[in-house]
């Protein structure tokens, strides 16, 4: 057996080469990461006191919240924009990957430190985090109801591979300001043609409120269909309206809901926007061949927003919000560059 | 069940204290350890930020996810077992682990390098796999190598526990990381390749592999045959591969209790955390139990908290006391089995086949693993939790008690010709 003490050189190559590696990867961190911008001063606030005056005087008006996507010390953090193009962007410094506003209260969904891991953060009017809620996986979709009751958000659950795709989704509803679950859409019934259905594999994800924030859509998505249901959520029943309609979003008219529509099947299907006209529901292909993933919001009753990645590298995300009009008369613009995850409050 | 020695725990616990008794844990076992410890940090860090990378940042769509995921499983399988006979063949343990931890570090700068096509990142991600798969069992072969026979099981208890100080602290790491600096997963990638990169440097510059006990010529041939002619081995080795397939994967687990909690607040990461804990802890006490009182008779009280652990979930309402149970008993039963099976497989087999026979064992418990996870989810999406719950405690009864009578005596004293 041998089992011989490592030489004296050996073991100082050793610490020396360690010293290397964590000089080089400190001083890598230094030079790769833009330092945090400083903390406000006020408790729980998420923007600094000069920020927090601009920002007051900018949500008089309509305004859109998003995901800076902009390189730099406020990458990935909510910030706020007016709707007019070319005016400053506002940037907190409260990270998130996916977030919602109504003008009273806004969900901000991000990750955090471990062992939580996910977590969902509210905030009251005055911009302030009043509440933070551990989720149970990835954020993926999050919509408050227009008059700030209600919330919704959808997580990707991993390691559920018994499913044939691998994952599947959790959607709740939570009530507002409080954060108390209502309801996991899960636990709702589902009718099609009158009849309950029920699956194993049902996957709800995507919800959209109403008027009356009782009345939702959402996606059902099971056996590889995917279903658009409209529920109530005092009664805890879905109903089920149209097919291959993905992730709705209902227009502020309430006339039309804007969704993905998928194309191609497999490792290589793409998703793209369309509108369907629900006094008809007659689907409107828009000028748009991009891909779109997160779910789109509606700038005004003519036109939506939704974000395309364009990131050349895997390790850095970048996307930008586009713009188009649902007549389908004309091109796509870039509505806001290096954004994502818009959240419109109109006034 | 299979009684336990009383009078040898008695004993074993009376003479604990003196000295003579402590068992003898070589030093390359604890740099091993070491060596281990880092490389997990780096790469639990990537494999618990992989979902939100695939799917958040990437976005990638279910199916291309499924595969990637499929691939990051299976494919380890035929590498294990050539890293093995390699290892035997030219009795280069070190080399050939070596290259396993080379290549899994160099593909966390892959990562970085590729672009967005998702093809590229399952290739990346399936090397940096097979590299896991090339370093195990030649690793494994190392710490045996070096141990006295008698102190096969407290040797594998003390690499397994540093071992799981990395399963800790990665995902703790990787999720500060990103939770303080939004989406930086470059840095990520850099900070893990840094650390597995000292991982390697312990490895090559601090571990003799000089296994004074083998002869200094090169073997022509692993003589393989004598591995599937060895009873002792083959029973060993079916018993593991029967209890992979039996026991759900830890995924499954984490399931099946937010599905009996109801309202799935805990997030998964917690689980594992609470599992990880409590193996870290128990990992060096069961292996000098298993050392003292029979190794097969811990391996089948690892069994027994499996068999606990399922009764748990069918039976108890979870609640927060309960969750802790479950999860200890989750932690004894991989402190029991894992490293045990490894010292049972070691004292099993003679020198020259070390590597050979513990690749065997490492390819077939996680082929049956694979297997199983299949299966449970067929049963998952046909008949639901409450099924597979049922499935389990049963398979895991009949195991246990399958293993009971067949490990008999097995292990039970170290066999002394495995030190030639």
């Amino acid at each position: 057996m041998s089992d011989s003490r490592p030489s004296h050189a050996r073991i100082a190559t050793f610490i020396g080469f360690v010293s290397a590696v964590a000089i080089a990867l400190a001083a890598y961190l230094y030079v790769a990461i833009e330092p945090a911008p400083a903390t406000s001063n006020h408790s729980n606030g998420i923007v600094d006191e000069k920020t927090s005056k601009a920002l007051t005087e900018l949500r008089r008006g309509s305004y859109v919240a998003f995901r800076e996507m902009a390189l730099g010390a406020t990458y990935g953090n909510l910030a706020f924009a007016s709707l007019e193009p070319g005016t400053p962007r506002l940037f907190s410094s409260l990270p998130c990957h996916r977030l919602h506003f109504s003008d009273t209260i806004g969900v901000c969904l991000a990750i955090a430190a471990a062992p939580a891991g996910f977590r969902a953060s509210l905030l009251d009017e005055d911009m302030r985090v009043t509440q933070t809620i551990g989720l149970p996986g990835m954020p993926s979709r999050t919509r408050v109801s227009r008059n700030g009751e209600f919330a919704a958000y959808t997580v990707f659950v991993s390691g559920d591979s018994y499913l044939a795709s691998g994952l599947s989704t959790r959607t709740r509803l939570l009530k507002l300001p409080s954060g108390q679950d209502v309801a996991d859409l899960e636990s709702f019934a589902v009718l099609r043609d009158g009849k309950e259905i029920y699956s194993l594999d049902f996957n709800f994800w995507g919800v959209t409120f109403t008027r009356d924030p009782n009345r939702i859509y959402a996606t059902l998505g099971t056996g590889g269909k995917i279903l658009l249901v409209e529920g109530e959520v005092a009664e805890r029943t879905f109903r089920v309206i149209a097919e291959d309609i993905e992730c709705p979003s209902l227009s502020p008219d309430e006339t039309h809901i804007a969704f993905k529509k998928r194309f191609g099947s497999g490792f290589d299907a793409w998703w793209q926007p369309a509108v369907v006209d629900l006094a008809t529901m007659t689907v409107r292909q828009l000028p748009e061949s991009k891909h779109i993933d997160d779910q789109i919001e509606w700038l005004d009753n003519g036109h939506i927003l939704y974000a395309v990645g364009h990131s050349t590298s895997a390790a850095v995300r970048r996307a930008d919000i586009w713009t188009i009009a649902i007549d389908g008369a004309s091109p796509s613009s870039i509505f806001l560059a290096d954004a994502e995850s818009p959240a419109v409050v109109r006034r | 069940m299979y009684p336990i020695d009383v009078a040898g725990l008695r004993g074993f616990l009376n003479r604990r204290s003196r000295a003579s008794t402590r068992p003898v844990i070589p030093r390359t076992v604890w740099l091993l350890g070491l060596v281990s410890c880092f490389t997990d940090i780096s790469s639990e860090m990537i494999s618990s930020i992989l979902p939100v990378y695939l799917f958040v940042h990437l976005q990638l769509s279910a199916v291309q996810f499924g595969v990637i995921d499929g691939l990051y499983q299976g494919v380890t399988a035929a590498a294990r077992l050539a890293s093995g006979v390699v290892a035997d063949r030219w009795r280069q343990y070190k080399l050939v682990a070596t290259l396993g931890y080379v290549l899994s570090a160099v593909c966390k700068l892959g990562l970085l390098a590729t672009g967005s096509a998702w093809t590229a990142v399952a290739a990346i991600l399936s090397a940096d796999r097979l590299g896991k798969g090339i370093r195990t069992a030649p690793r494994d072969a190392l710490i045996s190598l070096a141990t006295p026979p008698q102190d096969l099981g407290s040797a594998f208890g003390v690499h397994r526990a540093l071992d799981t100080v990395g399963v800790l602290i990665g995902p703790l790491l990787a999720f500060w990381m990103l939770s303080s600096m939004p989406n930086r997963f470059d840095a990520i990638f850099v900070v893990s390749f840094g650390i597995a990169l000292i991982g390697i440097a312990a490895l090559v510059l601090l571990i003799d592999d000089r296994t004074g006990d083998v002869s200094g010529e090169r073997r022509l041939t692993v003589d393989l045959p004598s591995l599937l002619r060895n009873h002792s081995f083959v029973a060993i080795t079916t018993v593991a591969a029967l209890t992979s397939f039996v026991v759900v994967s830890d995924a499954f687990l984490y399931l099946l209790l937010q599905w009996k909690r109801g309202s799935g607040a805990e997030s998964i990461p917690l689980l594992y955390a609470g599992t990880a804990t409590s193996y870290l802890i128990l990992a060096a006490p069961l292996g000098r139990l298993a050392d003292r009182v029979g190794r097969s008779r811990v391996f089948v009280i690892g069994q027994a908290c499996m068999v606990l652990v399922y009764a748990g979930v069918a039976i108890l309402d979870i609640g927060l006391w309960t969750l802790g149970l479950v999860l200890l008993l989750h932690g004894a039963y991989y402190a029991a089995t894992d490293g045990v099976i490894a010292a049972l497989v070691s004292s099993a087999t003679r020198s020259e086949v070390r590597a050979s026979g513990l690749a065997t064992l490492n390819t077939a418990t996680s082929l049956t693993r694979l297997a199983g996870s299949v299966f449970v989810g067929v049963i998952w999406s046909w008949r639901g939790p409450g099924t597979v719950v049922t499935i389990a405690l049963i398979g895991a009864i009949a195991t246990m008690t399958a293993s009971a009578i067949t490990l008999k005596g097995t292990g039970r004293k170290p066999i002394e010709a495995s030190t030639a």
